[in-house]
């Protein structure tokens, strides 16, 4: 049952976009979206296109394949080469390029790497295999966290001791309050993504309109709920209201799910965590806690933070904050491409330069 | 990552479903949905029900999208 809105008006929905725009014609209107669900829609059906001069949509570091630092790339490499484990992960990871190496290069070296929709697939090995051990790479914002959460409650209760997290999971909220710190950055409304916010809830972006004095407005992943974003954003602009809405209503509460808050602060702790492009942040990442010991591999091996890194002439770290487009990376195109990706935003289907690549590389490279 | 489906549970045993989503059958925990039942819809993401969505979903939809319009048109007359 997938959200159709064959009876909204699109173009209705343009044309208020043009008429509140045209009242700030004098002001260009940068709004940020922070999901890569959202990067992709808005290039897959033309929206960038639709935007009037004045208001430009651009994409945060909402992809988290793209922030998750080069070099847990390669300690996942380390323990699948140097420890005989088999690291299982979702399937964007295995192409990503880290210092040294990626887990696609594992794997032609003889490295135990694969894919899994869904942990459950992981546990499930872990089970049919009892002496192998099987390192699962914890990725994700606040929608995939409660799924290792509750596969590492579901291991330690069922005794499964051959299933291991490393941990990269990332929290959303401090990224996006690290950016509207940021005085090299300006943005003037977020886009919230709305899967994050299924969890969350759209409570969790009080701060953004009570504290930085913008407006924020969650999302649904269709043109039209990306557009009915739009115009509530500009709504508020043109009214000089800041609130926190929700277009996404249907599947997003203002408390968010209260069970997979609860799942999450049971395994895991707030923690500083390093975001590839946007550095250390404070409290941005989850740790799992010290109950859970004997299924964290950063506990077992002996791994030490993982190390951030750009490849050379890479600007991942600037398309990331919205600086720049992929565009103007000179790289993008000509090195770095989806086949031979250099930066982390070119291997993901969700990466900045990867959409920008399937759907304007004619134009952007030329 | 964070691309979920929408599907009708048509089996549950325990915190296990098997969810319909678009015609195939696809196994789900429900763990982060405990009041789930039998023909709830559900928002599924790496083989876990993240929420229980509205069967009138399509129906809000519009309405929030009147809602939107109105108060836009109502702030440009201003």
């Amino acid at each position: 049952m997938p959200v159709k809105s064959s009876k909204i008006d699109t173009k209705n929905l343009v044309k208020l976009l043009n008429q509140l725009c045209e009242r700030l014609a004098d002001r260009p209107i940068k709004v940020m979206e922070v999901c890569g669900t959202h990067t992709v829609t808005a290039h897959s059906t033309g929206l960038h296109s639709l935007l009037p001069d004045n208001l430009q949509l651009i994409s945060g570091p909402g992809c988290p394949v793209c922030v998750t630092p080069a070099g847990f790339i390669d300690q996942a490499a380390r323990l699948a080469l140097e420890h005989d484990v088999q690291v299982m992960t979702y399937g964007d990871m295995v192409r990503v390029p880290g210092i040294k190496t990626s887990l696609e290069d594992v794997r032609r070296q003889g490295g135990k790497v694969s894919v899994v929709y869904s942990i459950n697939d992981a546990i499930a090995v872990a089970q049919q295999e009892p002496n192998q051990k099987i390192v699962f790479l914890g990725i994700g914002f606040e929608t995939t966290a409660p799924a290792t959460a509750f596969a590492l409650q579901r291991a330690q209760n069922e005794g499964i001791k051959n299933f291991i997290v490393l941990c990269a999971h990332k929290r959303i909220i401090p990224a996006m309050e690290a950016l509207l710190n940021d005085p090299a950055i300006s943005i003037d409304a977020f886009l919230a993504p709305g899967h994050v916010s299924v969890i969350i809830g759209a409570g969790a972006y009080d701060f953004i309109a009570t504290q930085h004095r913008r407006p924020c407005v969650v999302a649904g992943f269709d043109g039209e709920q990306m557009l009915m974003g739009l115009v509530q954003i500009l709504t508020q602009l043109v009214a000089g209201q800041v609130k926190v809405e929700n277009v996404y209503r249907s599947r997003v509460t203002e408390q968010g799910n209260r069970q997979a808050q609860k799942i999450i602060d049971e395994v895991f702790t707030p923690s500083m965590s390093i975001w590839r492009g946007l550095g250390a942040i404070e409290q941005s990442g989850l740790n799992i806690r010290p109950a859970f010991a004997d299924l964290d591999a950063r506990n077992i091996f002996d791994l030490g933070p993982p190390e951030d890194f750009e490849p050379s002439g890479c600007r991942c770290a600037e398309v990331l904050k919205g600086l720049i487009q992929p565009s103007e990376c000179k790289l993008f195109a000509q090195q770095c491409t989806p086949s031979a990706p250099v930066g982390a935003c070119m291997v993901s289907r969700e990466g900045s330069c990867s959409a920008y690549y399937k759907y304007h590389k004619a134009g952007a490279a030329s | 990552m964070c691309l979920a489906v929408a599907g009708k549970v048509v089996e549950l045993d325990g915190c296990h479903a098997v969810v319909d989503v678009q015609g195939n059958r696809v196994n789900a925990v429900t763990i982060l949905v405990p009041e789930v039942k039998v023909s709830d819809y559900v928002l599924l993401h790496a083989g876990f029900a993240i929420a229980i969505t509205s069967r009138q979903e399509h129906d809000e939809q519009h309405r929030i999208f009147k809602e939107i319009e109105k108060h836009a048109r109502q702030i440009l007359q201003d």
